[in-house]
């Protein structure tokens, strides 16, 4: 059976990705949208992070995503996927990836997106490169009150 | 020939691009015999970095080109 292209939007951005994104229309084929999020986690290996920087051969990236997207809506038959990869200095908590997966049924969805994040993970050329710790404040001299501790 | 330099190879490079006076096609293996001999601390990513030509993946058969626009990508980490 003959499928439709799909509709793919990817992009990098050294934005933040707002925490809504407005869906393009689902389309009247549309049974699923699926939406995953990464973020940046407040603690890796156990340390407290403030942020985390991302390197990137943008003209080969973006390119990467556009394909990786295009290829595998064709092979799970998906309708349209946003695809969007953050760069630069992200924040902790804040989004790094969005992916959004619109398809007739789930299976195609899940599907879809799962070899979405596998297959970049693999081959698009963006670098976590450094972590930014988070200073912790050093505990209150004295008692909750901030009066000095009696000996 | 220009090769640009990412990640972990940028950091050891201490640039982000490198010109090598190379005039003709070369393999991927000559390639990084060249990259190795004018900064031998990126030999350790010889392994496991992977060379683009032109926005793609060469494989061992790849020739470049002096005009192409060559990238060293080391593991990468995205996603």
């Amino acid at each position: 059976m003959e499928h439709p292209e799909p509709q793919i939007d990817a992009r990098l951005t050294l934005e933040p990705i707002p925490p809504s994104l407005p869906s393009p229309p689902p389309g009247p084929g549309c049974g699923v949208v699926l939406e995953f999020r990464r973020v940046v986690p407040a603690a890796l290996d156990g340390a407290p992070v403030s942020a985390v920087r991302y390197d990137v051969y943008e003209s080969m990236a973006l390119a990467k995503l556009s394909e990786i997207a295009t290829t595998l809506a064709r092979t799970h038959a998906a309708i349209g996927v946003t695809l969007i990869h953050r760069h630069g200095l992200v924040p902790a908590g804040d989004t790094v990836v969005y992916l959004a997966v619109r398809a007739p049924h789930r299976s195609a969805a899940v599907g879809c997106l799962n070899d979405i994040v596998e297959v970049m993970k693999r081959d698009v050329p963006i670098w976590r490169m450094g972590v930014v710790p988070r200073v912790m404040p050093p505990p209150p001299i004295g008692d909750a009150d901030g009066f000095p501790r009696q000996a | 020939m220009k090769i640009l330099l990412f990640a972990q190879a940028k950091e050891i490079a201490g640039c982000d691009h490198v010109r090598l006076d190379i005039d003709r096609a070369i393999s991927v293996d000559e390639l990084w015999d060249a990259l190795v001999a004018a900064f031998d601390g990126l030999a350790p990513l010889r392994r496991s970095s992977r060379i683009a030509r032109n926005g793609q993946y060469a494989t061992s058969g790849t020739r470049l080109e002096p005009t192409d626009e060559i990238a060293v990508i080391p593991p990468v980490s995205g996603g």
